[in-house]
């Protein structure tokens, strides 16, 4: 058996252990998540143009990891649209910073490693460093679009008349909270991916100037720095979807009593 | 600013197209550009050359020049009468984008935003200096400085998070515990299988032994989402202790699985998102030189797979083991 097999195996047995059923909607999301991200990679490989299949494999990977969450309906209805809304921003960013970067393919680090292989293969790397950008970004947003939503949900059914302007300053509270620890969430992801070229940097005495211009140094930062980016806008976003959902169910709540 | 040449395109002739076919059966394209770089700095300083650069539409290992980008040159005679370009000047753009994210995360969140951009910064003062004792080593004492790292690293971000209160105590021993038991699996897990699958040959940009630096990356890599996780449930009870003083202890430990139970699949999500993105470049250039899915798999993506499961089975022991100590520490009815 393969070290991935019996990583699998064990996760499986944890995750129903510790959730129970819904132990299982996460294990089968994770496959579900993974054979879309290979098939994405494939499509890449047979000519379909990276970004735009991206885009369309993101708003499936958003509605696996939004839908089989433990939230509750009404969440994950909002949080998807909102998800959806900042996956396109995203897209936008990081087309701006890989027309303005140029941070695609592989940077001279990278040496032996690709020695063998042509490199005329005729898939754009410029649009698949967007693919990267957008594709990291895609778990952190979710997660913060779930957790803004519920728990401005939370706070509306214990203030059943609150107003926007209210709505608005809890939002930014409960975001403060998640976007604290959401940065270390993505900062030690990143680290983790990272680590052996984080040592190549310091081993071969990089220096600032070096770093500051270096492909991969930067698609790294970029990586986190839009995933940031994608966890911030996640908050008035959210708050604002909420505050219109709620003013609608007030307005139709309205129409019933006068009829 | 810089001693090395920098240059800036001034302009860009573009010439003929050639049609390339691999021995993969890939069509390609290759464009030559003639570029005049007018010298910013050095004793050529405002001075004009010519220079030619190839580009393909694929683009791996180079790129297309464009007027006003600014470059780093290399000179190919001693007399300076003939330069080539090395790198784009990128400093700009990097630099622009920590600004802006720092002045959203402080404009948005105010004093939350400025601790959390001191929380990275402190970070990754203790990662550099952390690299830099395993140097002074040689690579030999990797582990032993990174699991020292690692009890650095949440004991820092924790504190910064929530302050020196009660369910501080309780998340760092949970997140130290989760994440070592996770790693303990890891470690039982290899010596079961023997390893079969994993390549450690495959970990990039590697100048030590890969193998300690995998098993590094899969310590710290899930450390920041577990960390996430006990703040989350330790606070959260910290407030049912507060708000119910009379709680009883087992009642506690039931919200503290239902509060965990609700992060567990995005944060999973979020880190295998993450490991599997990075090997999108290297995953198609093994797709398209005849290699079969699984071997891309075994060679692109082993990795990022064994490093997504360890840590989405450290966030899953994590809901159990923090309610627990939280239970024993945070009081309660017996």
């Amino acid at each position: 058996m393969g070290v991935v097999t019996l990583l699998g195996i064990i996760l499986l047995v944890l995750l129903i252990l510790v959730c129970g059923k819904s132990g299982f909607t996460i294990f089968f999301g994770l496959l579900l998540n993974f054979i879309l991200l290979f098939t994405t990679v494939t499509l890449f490989g047979l000519g379909a143009p990276p970004v735009l299949t991206t885009i369309l494999a993101s708003a499936v990977i958003l509605a696996v990891v939004v839908f089989f969450s433990a939230a509750g309906n009404r969440v994950t209805r909002i949080a998807y649209v909102v998800s959806l809304g900042v996956m396109l921003i995203l897209a936008g960013l990081a087309w701006v910073i890989q027309f303005f970067g140029n941070i695609q393919g592989f940077g001279n680090e990278v040496g032996e490693d690709i020695g063998g292989f042509s490199l005329l293969i005729g898939v754009p790397y410029s649009q698949i460093s967007i693919s990267i950008l957008m594709l990291s970004a895609l778990g952190a947003v979710a997660e913060a679009s779930i957790a803004v939503t519920s728990g401005l949900f939370e706070v509306a059914d214990q203030v059943p008349d609150i107003t926007p302007a209210q709505l608005f300053k809890d939002g930014q509270d409960i975001g403060g909270k998640i976007i604290g620890t959401a940065l270390n969430t993505l900062f030690f992801g990143f680290f983790g991916s990272y680590l052996a070229l984080f040592i190549w940097f310091v081993q071969l005495k990089y220096s600032p100037g070096l770093l500051f211009n270096d492909k991969l140094f930067i698609s790294e930062a970029a990586s986190v720095l839009l995933s940031t980016v994608g966890v911030v806008a996640t908050v008035p976003l959210s708050t604002w979807v909420v505050s219109l959902t709620l003013q609608h169910q007030a307005a139709q709540a309205e129409r019933k009593e006068d009829h | 600013m810089y001693s090395q040449p920098v240059g800036q395109i001034v302009a860009d002739k573009t010439g003929a197209t050639t049609k390339n076919t691999d021995e993969h059966s890939n069509t390609d394209y290759q464009t030559r550009q003639t570029l005049t770089v007018k010298m910013l700095n050095g004793p050529k300083r405002g001075h004009t050359y010519r220079t030619d650069n190839q580009y393909t539409r694929s683009g791996a290992v180079d790129q297309r020049y464009r007027v006003g980008q600014q470059v780093f040159i290399s000179w190919q005679d001693k007399a300076r009468t003939k330069l080539a370009i090395t790198n784009q000047k990128r400093d700009t753009v990097i630099v622009l984008l920590i600004w802006l994210v720092a002045v959203v995360l402080i404009a948005v969140l105010r004093w939350r935003g400025a601790v959390a951009i001191l929380s990275v910064v402190a970070n990754i003062a203790l990662f550099l200096l952390a690299i830099e004792l395993e140097l002074l080593h040689y690579g030999a004492s990797m582990l032993w400085i990174f699991t020292a790292l690692t009890f650095a690293f949440t004991v820092v971000t924790l504190l910064l998070i929530l302050g020196p209160k009660r369910q501080f105590g309780v998340a760092s021993l949970a997140t130290l515990a989760g994440t070592f038991l996770a790693y303990g699996i890891f470690v039982f897990v290899l010596h079961i299988t023997g390893g079969v699958g994993l390549h450690y040959e495959a970990v990039a940009y590697t100048v030590q032994q890969p193998k300690p630096i995998f098993w590094a990356s899969i310590m710290i890599g899930s450390l920041g989402a577990i960390m996430d996780e006990t703040s989350d449930i330790s606070s959260a009870l910290a407030q049912i202790v507060v708000e119910t003083p009379d709680v009883h202890r087992w009642q506690l430990f039931r919200s503290g699985m239902t509060v965990g139970r609700e992060i567990v699949g995005p944060l999973i999500s979020i880190l295998f998102l993450i490991f599997m993105a990075d090997t999108f470049p290297m995953a198609v250039l093994y797709l398209n030189n005849g290699n079969s899915f699984s071997q891309t798999f075994t060679w692109t993506m082993y990795l990022g797979m064994v490093q997504s499961l360890v840590s989405a089975i450290g966030i899953v022991v994590t809901v159990p083991l923090t309610s627990l100590l939280s239970m024993v520490l945070l009081g309660g009815r017996k």
